[in-house]
């Protein structure tokens, strides 16, 4: 029983944040776009009242295992450290020099995260990209909502180091 | 309230949590109170504040991969036709791609293609010779005439700007490339940026520009102005300049061009809520004239130091809004917003569409996550109510008045008032009407094509408040957080 107006809708509002969360854990664009579409098939399957209200925390549930199973067949394991910054042109626009600046300063912070432990990362994505509340979390790691709330804490007080020492550093030239 | 008491430990992940928005009851009390006494407490949790928010800022602009169209199509496309309820949600589909070509097609096409064409159009007089040899006057060319740069008049201090123009890309040289300098070059495509204003193409609303002239200063020595600080003509210049089009007459409001800038003024000492500077210069391009600036600088209040604030965001989530300009900008700018608010402020949302309706009740300014979610959550379409948006939105604020407090609704709309009470001067009265209560009102424009900049400029003027355009998050960093203070807290009011 397929109900494509609830699935469209899932489709908009998760898959880009879905296809990041999952590039993340695979280190690859290909596989992460493959995940993505079997998590939408799934959904499609589902019974609409069984996902609506926890939407979030099973997609994100159901990409997680999906990259999982993915990294165990194909023994993938490296996670990539590349953070591209596209560059499309911006609809949020500010001018070329404007949206440097400001893709220079996400580079930045998304260079700090991509050294922070793993599951810190995958807290921190989760909570501020994913939008998801440290239940919900908790739902798709399967940690308590205290290691949760520990990885969330350890890894902003690691980024508030770096990116502070950053802005005190003189005349250091990103490219 | 168990009154548990906290000490300062930089390991207790509840310092973020808090941060988070994750903490209910007991728990958010008992870190508010360790806050209230403890500044290091205080500077460790705003640190980690602000790099919550710089990581959150920059995952949200980080350029998301697609699925390919091919996956996509698998999981939206019915594969099998059991029904008449999937043709209907085929059939949906198909308007919302039909509806989406039209739109780009009219913004592509409307905007850009046809703009450059160079005017064809035959002179009076010049049509006999043969129907192949009508002038063709390019739009650009006219303009430039009209500076009297053909016939040699033009002002040269006018000069400098044009090539500063051309240096930026927006202008080619004229067909001759007089003023094109050594070694500049205009990149094949690039020329005849600016076009003539396209505003018969769009929707766009703009008041009427009266000049008003020189006045004997012996005849009528009292003159008014406002000193609302309205920036929204910049940015919105801006984005005309951008699409390569020259803005309409009525877009270009100096006193806002002005405002746009910060000062260095003298701070006011004291009681005094204005200190009045003054300058004196002689005009260039009329040097026996002279230029008079006067500059009003109010108290500056600082945003940490402000009354709690009670905020009603009323968005405009009609059809209009949907294009990347505007909702998706909104809400990011919402949030920029958001995120400087703390546990004693109330932030609330309504949305208004074909009906209006409550999106967030009051929630407190600290709970970043559910802020967040609801602006996540809000989505385009449907026809504009702006008047049942405005009175729910109005109504809200007045339940939940701060005396003495920052009491604002903050419309963000493209001003696009088209269903319902939307003949403009009862709204206006409304508004007029409610800020005795307190509440004022701040206007955000996004968007184009469908800008209605002087009803949006008059709301704000009725409302004690400021319009601002929001062209860029750029723009919405500016007006919301590094000039949050002129932008919302007023000085003075009914001057």
């Amino acid at each position: 029983m397929t109900h494509l107006p609830f699935v469209r809708d899932a489709l908009e509002r998760y898959e880009g944040r879905l296809l990041l969360y999952a590039r993340r854990l695979l280190g690859d664009e290909e596989r992460a776009r493959d995940v993505v579409q079997e998590t939408f098939l799934k959904l499609c399957r589902q019974r609409r009242a069984d996902v609506e209200r926890r939407l979030a925390e099973w997609l994100y549930t159901v990409v997680r295992n999906g990259a999982i199973d993915a990294r165990r067949r194909e023994r993938v394991m490296k996670v990539s450290d590349e953070v591209r910054v596209d560059e499309r042109v911006d609809p949020a626009g500010g001018g070329p020099g404007a949206r440097l600046e400001r893709e220079e300063e996400g580079a930045r912070v998304l260079a700090s995260l991509a050294a922070l432990p793993e599951k810190e990362q995958e807290a921190l994505r989760l909570k501020f990209q994913g939008g998801l509340s440290y239940r919900e979390i908790a739902g798709v790691t399967g940690e308590s909502i205290g290691t949760v709330g520990w990885r969330i804490h350890e890894g902003l007080k690691t980024l508030r180091a770096r990116l502070g020492a950053r802005e005190t550093s003189e005349g250091r030239v990103t490219s | 309230m168990s009154g548990e008491t906290m000490k300062f430990d930089r390991d207790d992940w509840r310092l973020s949590a808090y941060v988070a928005g994750e903490l209910d009851g007991d728990e958010r009390a008992a870190v508010e109170r360790l806050l209230a006494e403890d500044a290091a407490a205080r500077a460790f949790v705003e640190e980690l504040r602000a790099a919550a928010g710089a990581l959150e800022e920059a995952l949200t602009e980080e350029e998301a991969p697609a699925l390919s169209e091919a996956q996509r199509a698998s999981v939206v496309r019915p594969r099998r036709v059991v029904g008449w309820r999937h043709a209907a949600a085929a059939a949906v589909l198909v308007a919302a791609a039909a509806g989406l070509s039209v739109d780009s097609a009219s913004r592509f096409g409307g905007g850009e293609a046809e703009e450059w064409r160079p005017v064809h159009r035959s002179r009076v007089g010049e049509t006999s010779v043969a129907s192949a040899t009508t002038t063709t006057r390019d739009p650009y060319e006219e303009w430039l005439d009209s500076l009297g740069y053909q016939k040699g008049t033009m002002d040269a201090s006018l000069t400098p700007a044009l090539r500063s123009l051309q240096a930026l890309g927006y202008l080619a040289g004229p067909s001759d490339g007089a003023f094109r300098g050594p070694g500049d070059s205009v990149p094949p495509g690039r020329g005849r940026l600016l076009s003539t204003p396209a505003t018969e193409a769009t929707r766009e609303e703009y008041a009427a520009v009266e000049v008003a002239g020189f006045r004997r200063a012996a005849d009528e020595a009292l003159s008014t102005f406002s000193i609302d600080v309205d920036t929204a003509s910049y940015a919105n210049v801006r984005r005309f300049l951008r699409e390569g089009t020259l803005p309409p007459p009525g877009a270009v409001r100096v006193e806002e061009f002005v405002n746009a800038f910060t000062y260095d003024d003298p701070a006011p000492t004291g009681d005094v809520p204005f200190q009045v500077t003054t300058e004196v210069a002689a005009c260039p391009w009329a040097p026996r004239h002279r230029l008079v600036r006067i500059g009003l600088k109010g108290r500056s209040i600082d945003w940490s130091e402000r009354k709690p604030a009670n905020l009603v965001f009323l968005v405009d989530v009609s059809g209009s809004m949907s294009s990347a300009d505007k909702l998706p900008l909104l809400t990011r700018s919402l949030r920029l917003l958001a995120r400087q608010l703390d546990h004693r402020d109330r932030v609330s949302i309504v949305v208004y569409a074909g009906a209006a309706g409550l999106v967030l009740p009051p929630t407190p300014g600290n709970r970043d996550g559910e802020i967040a979610g609801a602006l996540e959550r809000l989505r385009a379409g449907g026809s504009t109510n702006g008047g049942a948006g405005i009175e729910l939105a109005y109504r809200l604020a007045e339940e939940n008045l701060v005396p003495g407090g920052l009491n604002r609704v903050i419309l963000a709309t493209d001003g696009d008032f088209n269903v319902g009470v939307s003949d403009q001067s009862s709204l206006v009265e409304m508004i007029e009407r409610k800020r005795e209560s307190g509440v004022f009102l701040t206007v955000l424009g996004f968007g184009r094509g469908n800008l209605n900049d002087a009803t949006m400029e008059q709301l704000a003027d009725k409302g004690n408040g400021s319009y601002g355009y929001v062209d860029s998050l750029d723009e919405a960093k500016r007006l919301l957080v590094e000039q949050v203070g002129g932008t919302m807290i007023p000085v003075a009011k009914d001057v």
